[in-house]
């Protein structure tokens, strides 16, 4: 089975995972589904990249890991209270500070993940 | 209104116009009209893809909806919008450049007619972009004609005309190059303009502990990072918005006009921050503007999507007013040139195409489509009556689902078919249609938060890899240059 294959049943696997959430209204089948899907679009595109350096499978998977403990933080946090608690950091309560802090910056360094990946291939052509 | 505010739209307008005069002198060719002649930096490219993105529906509808449900939109929406521009550039970047190269490559119908060797999977490619741009298009010219309405005090229909007939103006003449530095032009306006906002409004709310006690105390949702959405709803938002990105047409084409490969490189960062950056202004305006109102010094407001516009009508000085209601103007007009030269390409040069047909004069009857496009979508926009924001979530879904395995899976994975293409584009098409509708006349079929396009494009991508497998005789032989695009 070749490497595309794989990362085609895979996708296909978590994003009926995710339908099914969708249609047993569960948010956290959704949710912690996609997240291996964000794995497996990034691994998808640095694919060429990886097979020539099989040590690059880690950009993915911290990815995917990250994302994961993250939300799984506000997950506990916010399970007595939407809020995580009555104290407030920077302002914000918890569980919004760890959602504008934490999660949100960490969609921007993937884009700059991405412009660290692409200097770092080989088959780059003017 | 203040006649600073009008003196500041109008320059903006003119401007804009200027820019289509400028861009219809350098229109020669169909590639000028629908490529801008692969000729875009990465600067241009990638802010032109993020005002192309961030619409009316995301600053408008999207403060609107911060103002009534907290950050509940942001949490889903704006969040995933960034991690979209990052997994497309991974997906796509390099994949649709390299297809780009193989010859004359202006639309997506192109792309898929050499990546499936199908005139079947060139026309509902084509069928779909052009329902969907109608769709979407619709939802601009609604926030177009709240904010002409606001500005110059006339009618919301008589306000869309007046501002679609300059949209008008500089996309028939300029096409996609007017359209990608007006783009320019007015992505640079929002985001400047946001930034500026955002600090102003948490000083108008009293700073960011004030306001978020101010909510908190209101109702604790208020000040929790998923407002009083359902979390379902916010779940739905990631995985479509984020891993959908990658199906918007007018967002991927963008790739096929840049010069060289060299130029992707920093494109996905500098949208992503431009959009982050950009969400401010939503952030800031929808969460003062409630506080506001909870303290009682926030008017009365007939519809959600008034709170931008009365926040800087009532709370900020004009000459401020003036720039935001610009930066809004901006991301209406910034999508909707984008949408009507997609729209026209899907018109002129891929159904025609599909059927066998070779438009002569191409360039002309582009320019007679985006005509076309705009009086159709307006009529459009005039019969629906539901909110601007969850018309801008139907538009997003459609293409999603129509687009993403046909084009994005279709590039990247060797075993994909024609077949499989084209069913999943019926599907995406049917299952986005008859959901958004059956929910519209009471038939409940999905649990409530259950966004309609996300459902359509996890069952989209599902049939277009189970087709694809059951059909693996019809797979085409792929070229050499066609496998290395595809390799990324």
């Amino acid at each position: 089975m070749s490497y595309s294959d794989k990362l085609i049943y895979s996708l296909l696997f978590f994003v009926s995972l995710s339908l099914i959430g969708m249609l047993t209204a569960s948010w956290r089948l959704i949710l912690y589904s996609y997240l291996f899907v964000i794995g497996l679009a990034i691994l998808t595109g640095i694919l060429k990249s990886v097979k020539e350096n099989p040590r690059k499978i880690w950009i993915p998977i911290t990815v995917s890991i990250a994302y994961f403990m993250l939300y799984g933080w506000l997950d506990i946090m916010t399970i007595d209270s939407p809020t995580g608690g009555s104290s407030f950091i920077f302002g914000l309560t918890p569980s919004l500070a760890l959602y504008v802090l934490c999660i949100w910056p960490l969609a921007n360094l993937i884009c700059l993940l991405y412009a660290w990946t692409f200097t770092n291939e080989k088959s780059i052509t003017d | 209104m203040s006649g600073i505010i009008i003196s500041i739209v109008i320059v903006y307008l003119l401007i804009c116009i200027l820019i289509g005069i400028w861009a219809t002198g350098k229109t020669k060719t169909t590639s000028d009209f629908l490529i801008a002649g692969k000729n875009l930096g990465m600067f241009v490219m990638a802010v032109a893809a993020f005002s192309s993105i961030q619409s009316g529906f995301g600053m408008l509808g999207g403060t609107g909806l911060t103002f009534s449900g907290g950050m509940g939109f942001v949490a889903g929406v704006g969040i995933a919008a960034p991690l979209g521009f990052a997994l497309t550039w991974f997906l796509v970047g390099k994949r649709m450049w390299k297809v780009g190269e193989l010859g004359e490559v202006y639309t997506l119908g192109d792309v898929v007619e050499k990546r499936y060797n199908s005139k079947a999977v060139r026309g509902w490619l084509g069928v779909a972009i052009t329902l969907g741009v109608i769709g979407y298009l619709g939802t601009q010219v609604q926030a177009m004609g709240i904010i002409m309405h606001t500005v110059f005090g006339v009618s919301p229909k008589v306000g869309a005309i007046i501002g679609l007939a300059i949209l008008g103006f500089y996309c028939v003449g300029g096409g996609i190059i007017a359209g990608v530095y007006t783009d320019l032009f007015q992505g640079v306006i929002m985001v400047g303009v946001s930034v500026i906002i955002f600090f102003m409004a948490l000083h108008i709310g009293g700073g960011v502990q004030t306001i978020t006690e101010t909510l908190h105390n209101a109702d604790p949702l208020l000040a929790s990072p998923f407002g009083t959405y359902s979390i379902l709803s916010i779940a739905c938002w990631v995985f479509l918005f984020s891993l959908g990105a990658a199906g918007q047409p007018h967002f991927i084409t963008k790739f096929l006009m840049i010069k060289n490969q060299k130029e992707l490189k920093w494109g996905a960062f500098t949208a992503g921050f431009a959009y982050t950056l950009s969400t401010l202004l939503v952030i800031g305006i929808g969460l003062t503007a409630r506080s506001l109102y909870v303290k009682g010094n926030f008017p009365e407001l007939a519809s959600p999507d008034e709170a931008l516009t009365v926040f800087i009508t009532e709370f900020t000085s004009p000459v401020i007013g003036g720039l935001v209601i610009a930066g809004l103007l901006a991301a209406i007009m910034s999508t909707g040139s984008s949408f009507v030269t997609l729209g026209a390409s899907g018109l002129t040069r891929d159904i025609p195409r599909a059927f066998g047909i070779k438009i002569k004069n191409e360039l002309f009857w582009n320019r007679m489509a985006v005509l076309g496009l705009l009086v159709i979508s307006t009529l459009f926009s005039f019969y629906m009556d539901t909110l601007v924001a969850l018309l801008g979530v139907f538009g997003w879904g459609t293409f999603a689902s129509a687009v993403f395995p046909a084009v994005v899976l279709g590039l990247v994975w060797e075993k994909a078919t024609k077949y499989g293409a084209i069913s999943s584009i019926i599907i995406g098409l049917v299952l986005n249609f008859a959901l958004e509708l059956s929910g519209k006349y009471g038939l409940v079929i999905l649990p409530p938060g259950v966004i309609v396009g996300a459902v359509a494009f996890a069952f989209s991508i599902i049939t277009f890899i189970a087709v694809s497998l059951i059909t693996q005789k019809s797979t085409v032989e792929l070229d050499e240059k066609m496998l290395d695009a595809m390799e990324g």
